[in-house]
C-alpha cells in the first residue's frame, strides 16, 4: 500500500477569528479582498525598490480626465464656464502645470501660493486671491497684475482702496458671502454674511468707492457636500443676491464663483454607505447648480442681459483619486484586546487626511489567509498616529507593501515634517513613463533652513561625559 | 467724394484705383468745381461699355469725334438727358437715361444731316428717352427683376426711324460709314469696326483705341467682349451668310453682360456668357428679318433680347449655383469676383439655413450629412451629435444611460420659432437596444419664421420643458438630451425640414459661429459659417467682453497712427487716420485719410470688413489685411480668410504681372493665429499671407496686431518682399457726429 502523495500547500500564518456578526453586510463580503500591483499600467513593487518606501504615486491620466470631466459636466450645461484649480489641496508643481495646461486659472489663497502660481508661470489676470489674509505687498502685486481678487473683511476693502489709489488704477473686485443654505453649516468666518445685512453694506461701500468696482460674487459654502440640493441654494441664494446688487448699484456682476467642496470617491468617516453610492457625479453636481441658475437667472436671460460666468474652485474631486501612497508593513502586534495591528513606515505625517477618512487599503500582491480587523498605525510616536482604526486584511508581513488610495487631496500640503521625511512623489506619466516630480527629503536640505550661533557649534564642548 | 455716393456708384466702378487716381487729377486738379458737372457725363460714355472711369469716358468721347457729324449730337443727346432729368426731377444711381440719350443723339447724328431739324430731334428724342428709361426701368424691374439697359434708345430710335419716310436711303447711307481703309488684318478690322459702330465711329483704328481703353478699365470685360464676339459670330454666321459687321458690338456686349456685369465671373459665367452671344447672334439673323420688312436697324435689339432671356429665365430658378446671378448689386467683374471669393472663403453654401449650436460645450459629430447610418435618402441633411472624452461616449463600460457623457444634458433652440410638435413620453432605450415603431423617440419641432421647421430627436424622456405653440427664443433650453427612439445610445438628432409632417424632406442648414477642432488637431479653428463633418468636434464662439469692448469701433471713432512705409525711410514716421462712419443705408465704414473706405460688420462673435473701395492707403490695407476677419472669441486659436491680394503694397512691376496672370485680381490664402501675450498684456494677432499667382510664382507676406483691452489695436505691423510697414496708435478722438453721416 502506498503512502497518500504529500501536497505541499504554502504556509499561511495562523491567525484566530472569532465569529461576529457584521463582516458580512448587504454591499458584499470583504471589500479588501482584492490587490493591487500597478497604477497606470506601470508596476509598483520596482518604484518602491527604486524610490524607497513610502512613496507617493500620481497618475497624470487620472488628473487630466477628471478635471475634463469636470469642466465638460458643467461646459455642457452652462455657456460660461471657469475653473480655478485650488492650489491649497495640491500645489505639487507638476499637479498644477497639468491642470493650468487643462486650462484651470489658478485659485490660492496667501502670497506663498500667489508667489507660487507666478513662479510656475501663470500670469497675475489667470490667478483668482482668495483667502483672509493677503499681506499688503502681495495685493499690490496682484492689482498690478489684473489678479482677480475676493475680498474677505471690509479692512480689506480699505487695504484695497489704499493700494489702487496708490497705483492710480481703478480695480474691479470680487467680494465672499457667506450664507446659510438650509443644507450645509454656514461658514460664517470667511466672506461678509448675507442674512444679516453685512454683504449688501460691503456692496455698497465698494459702490461708492472711486477705485473700486464689483464684478463678481464668490462663496463656498463648505468641503465634502454630498447633497447636491445644497448647490443648488447656493447657486439660487448668489443669483438673487447679484440681482440685488444691480439692481441697487450701478455694478455689473461678470461671474459667480461657488468655491469648491465637492466631494470625491472616498469614504468619509462616520459615514455607513460607501462612496461608490454616496458620492455624486459632475454631472449632478452641474445638473443642480445649473438647473438652479436657470432658474434663477430667467428674468436677467428674457431682459437680455448677459448670464454670468460660473466658476468653479475645485480641488479635492479633481485631485483625490489620481495620487496613491505606497506604505510598507515594518512590524505587527497583537493588541490587547485583540485586534490585529500593523505599524507601516507612513503615518499621518504624510496622510494627513487619515483623520477624517477612511482611506482604501490594497495590498500589493495577494495576501493568504483570514481576513481580519486590523489597526494600522504610523511610525510616529504619537498615540493618534492611526491610519485606519479598523481595516479588514488578510495576515501582513514584514515588508508587505500596501497601496492607500484616494491621497491627492491635501496630503501633500498639509503632510508635516515631523520626526520623519517626506518621501519622494513620482507622477506616471499619459505615456507610461515614471517622473520623479519631487525627490525625497533629506538631512542636508531640512537643516539647511537652520542657523547654528557659534557657542553652540559643540554639543559636547567638555568633551563626552563618563 | 463721400461714403455715400461711393456705396451708390460701385456697382459701376471699373478700376476703383484707376478711377481714383484719375478722379483727383482729371476732376479736382485740371476742372476744380466743373469737374463734379462734366464727371457724370463722362461716365455715361463709360457706361456704354459697362465702364465707370469717367477718366475712360472721357477717351471714348473723344474717340467719338472720329465722326463729328455724329459726336456733336451724341454729346448733345446726353446733355439734353441731363437737362431733361434735371427738369422733370428724375434721378436714380447710375442715371441710366443719361447712356440712352447719348446712344440716342449718336443714332440721330448718324441719320440726320446736322441742322436745326436735327437738333429739335435730339431734343425731343432725349425727352422721349429719359421718359421712357424711369418708365421701363421701374416696368421691368418690378415685374421681372431685369435692368433696363439700352431698351429705352431701341425703342425711341425705331419710334423717330419711323416717322422718317426715307429712311432706306439713309441706312444706305450709314452702312457706307464703315467703308474706310483696312487697317490690321481682315478679321481685326472688322472686330474693331464692330466695336466701333457702338459709338457710331465704325473705324478699325477708333474701334482699336476704344478696346485699348476697355483693356485699361478691366481685362476681364475685354476678354468677354473678344468671345463674345467669336460665338455671336458663329451664331449669325450658322443662320445667315450676311454681314455681321454693324450689329457685332451686340454679341461683345451680350458676352460682358452675362458673363461680366449680372453674374458672378466662373467658368459657369463664361459659358453662359458666350451661349448668350450665340443666341444674340440668331437673334441678329432673325430679328433681321422682321425690321427688313419695316426698314428699320437691328440697334442692341439681338443684345437686349438675348439678355433678358438669359437673365429672365435664370432669375426664376429655386436652386443656388452656377452662374450666380449678380441683379441686385451688379458690379464691375473685378469687384464681384472679389466679393464672391470673400464670400466663399467666409460664408457657406448659399442654399443652407444658418442656425445656432443646440447645445452648450464642445460635442463630436457623430453622424453627419449623407451618413452611413440613418442620414440618407430625404433624410440625408441630418446632423447626430453626442459628446466624448478622450474619443470615449461614456465612463464604465457602457452599459447604462447614465454612463453616457451626453444623456441628461441640456439641449437648446438652435433658432427662435414655435413650438408646433412635441413627444415626451417615451422611455430612453438602454443602451444598444432601439425602439423601431416610434424611431424619432422623443421630439421637439419647432416652426421658423421663414416656415421652415427644425427639429430635435431622441431627447429625453419627460425632458421637454417648453408647451406646444410655445414661441421659444435662439439658446433657450428646451429639454435634455436622451436616447429614445431609434436610439442605440445617447445623441442628439437635428434637421431642418419641409413640412410639419414627421420625416418629411430635410434641407441643407450650417451653424454661424463655431469653434471646430478635427481629430489629432490640438487649436481651435474659428468658422464664420459651418456645416461640421463626422468626426469634428464642436463649440459655440461665444464672444470675450475684454476683446468685443477693444475692437470696438463706434461710428465717430478716430484713430490716429503714426506709420512707418519703406519707400520714405528717411521721413520717419508720419501721421494718418482711421475713421468710423455710418452711411446712409446704415453701414458702418472704416475710412482712411484719403477716402478709400472698407465696410464692416460686428456681431457678439466676429468682426469682419468687406467692400473695400477707393486708392490704396497704407493704413487702411494694412487694417484690413491684420484684421478683416477678427472673432472675438478668445477661443478662436486659428482661422482663415482669404482678403484681396491688392491690400498688399505691391510695386508697380508686381501689379503689372499679377494683372497680366490674374485679369480678375485674387485673393490671399491667409491663415491667422491669436493668443494673449502676458509681457505685453495685449492680444497677439499674427497673420501669414500667400498668393499663388502661378504655378512657381507665390509671394509671402505676414502681419501683426496688437490688441490691447481698452485701448484697441495698438501696433500694425506687415512684412512683406523684405520690407516692413508699420502703424502705431497714437490717439483715439471722436469726431463731431454731424461729420460721421447723421
Amino acid at each position: 500500500m502506498n503512502a497518500p502523495e504529500k501536497t505541499l500547500k504554502a504556509w499561511a500564518k495562523p491567525t484566530l477569528s472569532s465569529h461576529r456578526v457584521g463582516v458580512m453586510n448587504k454591499f458584499g463580503a470583504v471589500r479588501q479582498q482584492f490587490h493591487q500591483t500597478e497604477v497606470d499600467g506601470v508596476e509598483i513593487e520596482p518604484l518602491l525598490e527604486q524610490f524607497g518606501s513610502p512613496l507617493f504615486i500620481l497618475s497624470e491620466k487620472t488628473l487630466r480626465n477628471n478635471v475634463r470631466r469636470l469642466r465638460r459636466a458643467f461646459a455642457t450645461r452652462w455657456p460660461k464656464v471657469r475653473h480655478g484649480w485650488s492650489y491649497k489641496t495640491n500645489y505639487l508643481n507638476a499637479v498644477c502645470s497639468i491642470l493650468h495646461q487643462e486650462g484651470s486659472w489658478a485659485e490660492v489663497v496667501s502670497e506663498f501660493e500667489y508667489q507660487k502660481a507666478r513662479a510656475l508661470g501663470v500670469p497675475g489676470s489667470r490667478i483668482i486671491f482668495n483667502g483672509p489674509w493677503k499681506p499688503t505687498a502681495i495685493l499690490e502685486q496682484a492689482l498690478q497684475e489684473g489678479a482677480q481678487i475676493h475680498i474677505d473683511h471690509l479692512d480689506e476693502i480699505y487695504a484695497l482702496e489704499q493700494v489702487a489709489q496708490k497705483l492710480n488704477k481703478k480695480v474691479a473686485v470680487g467680494i465672499r458671502l457667506n450664507f446659510d443654505t438650509g443644507y450645509t453649516d454656514s461658514w460664517s468666518r470667511f466672506g461678509f454674511n448675507l442674512e444679516s445685512g453685512a454683504a449688501m453694506d460691503a456692496v455698497q461701500r465698494i459702490a461708492s468707492s472711486q477705485w473700486l468696482t464689483l464684478t463678481g460674487l464668490h462663496s463656498h459654502i463648505g468641503t465634502f457636500i454630498l447633497d447636491v440640493r445644497a448647490y443648488a441654494a447656493q447657486a439660487r441664494i448668489m443669483a438673487e443676491f447679484m440681482d440685488k446688487v444691480e439692481s441697487s448699484t450701478a455694478c455689473r456682476i461678470e461671474y459667480l464663483d461657488i468655491g469648491g467642496g465637492f466631494a470625491s470617491r472616498n469614504a468619509l468617516q462616520g459615514l455607513y454607505l460607501p462612496p461608490d453610492q454616496l458620492v455624486p457625479s459632475f454631472d449632478q453636481y452641474a445638473e443642480a447648480i445649473t438647473g438652479a441658475l436657470l432658474e434663477a437667472t430667467r428674468t436677467r436671460s428674457a431682459a437680455g442681459k448677459p448670464l454670468p460666468t460660473l466658476i468653479m474652485e475645485t480641488g479635492r474631486a479633481v485631485v483625490d483619486d489620481a495620487e496613491f501612497l505606497i506604505t510598507r508593513v515594518v512590524g505587527g502586534k497583537r493588541l490587547p484586546d485583540g485586534r490585529r495591528a500593523a505599524i507601516l513606515d507612513a503615518g499621518v505625517n504624510l496622510l494627513f487626511t487619515g483623520f477624517w477618512y477612511n482611506h482604501e487599503v490594497k495590498p500589493l500582491r495577494q495576501l493568504d489567509g483570514t481576513h481580519e480587523e486590523t489597526v494600522l498605525y504610523g511610525p510616529l510616536c504619537m498615540n493618534i498616529d492611526v491610519l485606519r482604526s479598523s481595516v479588514m486584511l488578510p495576515p501582513l508581513n514584514v515588508g508587505d507593501a500596501l497601496l492607500i488610495s484616494s491621497v491627492g487631496a491635501y496630503n501633500n500640503t498639509q503632510w508635516m515634517q515631523f520626526i520623519q521625511y517626506r518621501p519622494a512623489v513620482v507622477m506616471i506619466t499619459q505615456e507610461g513613463n515614471v517622473e520623479v516630480v519631487r525627490v525625497a527629503e533629506q538631512l542636508a536640505a531640512i537643516n539647511d533652513f537652520e542657523r547654528l550661533p557659534d557657542a553652540l557649534r559643540l554639543p559636547f564642548p567638555q568633551g563626552l561625559p563618563e | 467724394m463721400s461714403a455715400v455716393s461711393l456705396e451708390n456708384n460701385r456697382w459701376v466702378k471699373a478700376s476703383p484705383r484707376l478711377a481714383q487716381r484719375l478722379n483727383k487729377l482729371f476732376v479736382h486738379r485740371w476742372f476744380g468745381h466743373l469737374g463734379s458737372m462734366t464727371q457724370p457725363l463722362a461716365r455715361a460714355y463709360a457706361s456704354v461699355l459697362f465702364c465707370d472711369s469717367p477718366w475712360l469716358g472721357a477717351w471714348f468721347a473723344a474717340l467719338t469725334w472720329f465722326s463729328p457729324r455724329t459726336a456733336l449730337p451724341g454729346l448733345l443727346g446726353l446733355l439734353c438727358a441731363v437737362g431733361w432729368g434735371r427738369v422733370l426731377g428724375l434721378s436714380k444711381p447710375g442715371e441710366p437715361h443719361l447712356v440712352n440719350g447719348l446712344l440716342t443723339g449718336l443714332v440721330v447724328g448718324a441719320v440726320h444731316i446736322l441742322d436745326v431739324q436735327a437738333l429739335a430731334w435730339v431734343v425731343i428724342a432725349s425727352l422721349l428717352v429719359t421718359l421712357s428709361t424711369y418708365w421701363l426701368a421701374a416696368l421691368l424691374w418690378q415685374t421681372a427683376r431685369l435692368p433696363v439697359l439700352s431698351l429705352p434708345f431701341t425703342l425711341v430710335t425705331w419710334a423717330i426711324l419711323l416717322t422718317q419716310t426715307y429712311r432706306a436711303s439713309i441706312l444706305a447711307y450709314v452702312a457706307s460709314l464703315a467703308n474706310a481703309h483696312a487697317f490690321f488684318t481682315p478679321w481685326l478690322d472688322s472686330f474693331f469696326i464692330s466695336l466701333g459702330w457702338l459709338f457710331l465711329v465704325p473705324y478699325p483704328l477708333a474701334g482699336a483705341l476704344l478696346f485699348c481703353g476697355l483693356i485699361v478699365a478691366s481685362r476681364y470685360l475685354a476678354l468677354l467682349a473678344v468671345a463674345g464676339y467669336l460665338a455671336g459670330f458663329a451664331g449669325f454666321q450658322l443662320f445667315s451668310l450676311g454681314d455681321a459687321q454693324s450689329s457685332g458690338f451686340n454679341f461683345m456686349l451680350t458676352a460682358m453682360a452675362l458673363g461680366g456685369i449680372f453674374t458672378v465671373p466662373g467658368r459657369a459665367g463664361f459659358v453662359f456668357a458666350l451661349v448668350g452671344s450665340c443666341l444674340a447672334g440668331w437673334m441678329a439673323v432673325a430679328l433681321n428679318g422682321i425690321l427688313y420688312v419695316l426698314v428699320l436697324p437691328l440697334l442692341t435689339a439681338p443684345f437686349l433680347l438675348s439678355v433678358y432671356l438669359c437673365l429672365g429665365a435664370l432669375s426664376v430658378r429655386h436652386t443656388w449655383r452656377a452662374p450666380y446671378l449678380n441683379l441686385e448689386q451688379p458690379a464691375t467683374p473685378e469687384i464681384a469676383y472679389e466679393r464672391a471669393r470673400l464670400a466663399e472663403a467666409r460664408g457657406a453654401p448659399s442654399d443652407s439655413l444658418p442656425l445656432a449650436l443646440p447645445f452648450y460645450g464642445e460635442w463630436r459629430v457623430s453622424q453627419g450629412f449623407d451618413g452611413p447610418h440613418t442620414h440618407r435618402d430625404v433624410w440625408r441633411h441630418a446632423l447626430d451629435f453626442h459628446i466624448v472624452e478622450n474619443e470615449r461616449s461614456h465612463s464604465n463600460d457602457g452599459a447604462s444611460l447614465n454612463d453616457y457623457f451626453c444623456f441628461g444634458a441640456p439641449v437648446l433652440a438652435p433658432t427662435s420659432g414655435q413650438v408646433v410638435r412635441l413627444r415626451s413620453d417615451l422611455p430612453d432605450m438602454p443602451p444598444g437596444e432601439v425602439d423601431l415603431i416610434n424611431n424619432w423617440g422623443n421630439f421637439l419641432l419647432l416652426r421658423m419664421s421663414n416656415g421652415l421647421y427644425v427639429k430635435l430627436a431622441h431627447l429625453k424622456q419627460n425632458s421637454v420643458s417648453v408647451g406646444l405653440g410655445e414661441w421659444v427664443s435662439v439658446g433657450q433650453r428646451l429639454a435634455a438630451c436622451g436616447s429614445s427612439g431609434r436610439s442605440p445610445e445617447p445623441h442628439l438628432h437635428l434637421h431642418v425640414q419641409i413640412s410639419e409632417t414627421l420625416g418629411s424632406s430635410t434641407l441643407p442648414f450650417h451653424f454661424g459661429h463655431v469653434l471646430v477642432r478635427n481629430k489629432g488637431q490640438t487649436t481651435l479653428d474659428f468658422h464664420l459659417c459651418k456645416r461640421p463633418l463626422e468626426g469634428d468636434h464642436v463649440s459655440a464662439a461665444s464672444s470675450n467682453e475684454p476683446l468685443g469692448i477693444a475692437l470696438k469701433l463706434p461710428a465717430g471713432r478716430s484713430f490716429g497712427y503714426r506709420i512707418k512705409t519703406p519707400e520714405k525711410p528717411d521721413e520717419g514716421y508720419k501721421k494718418s487716420d482711421l475713421r468710423i462712419e455710418l452711411s446712409l443705408l446704415g453701414q458702418f465704414r472704416l475710412v482712411g485719410n484719403h477716402g478709400a473706405s472698407a465696410a464692416f460688420e460686428k456681431t457678439s462673435a466676429v468682426i469682419g470688413f468687406y467692400d473695400r473701395q477707393g486708392k490704396a492707403d497704407p493704413l487702411l490695407d494694412l487694417w484690413l489685411l491684420a484684421l478683416g476677419l477678427t472673432p472675438l472669441s478668445i477661443n478662436a486659436e486659428s482661422w482663415s480668410d482669404r482678403p484681396a491680394m491688392r491690400l498688399l503694397p505691391l510695386g508697380i512691376g508686381r501689379r503689372i504681372l499679377a494683372a497680366l496672370l490674374r485679369p480678375l485680381g485674387t485673393g490671399c490664402d491667409s491663415r491667422y493665429c491669436r493668443h494673449w501675450d502676458e509681457t505685453l498684456q495685449v492680444w497677439r494677432q499674427e497673420g501669414v499671407h500667400c498668393i499663388h499667382l502661378a504655378p512657381g510664382i507665390e509671394w509671402r507676406a505676414t502681419t501683426l496686431a496688437l490688441i490691447q483691452p481698452e485701448l484697441g489695436v495698438r501696433r500694425l505691423r506687415l512684412d512683406c518682399f523684405g520690407q516692413s510697414w508699420e502703424a502705431v496708435l497714437e490717439n483715439t478722438s471722436w469726431v463731431s457726429h454731424n461729420q460721421t453721416g447723421h
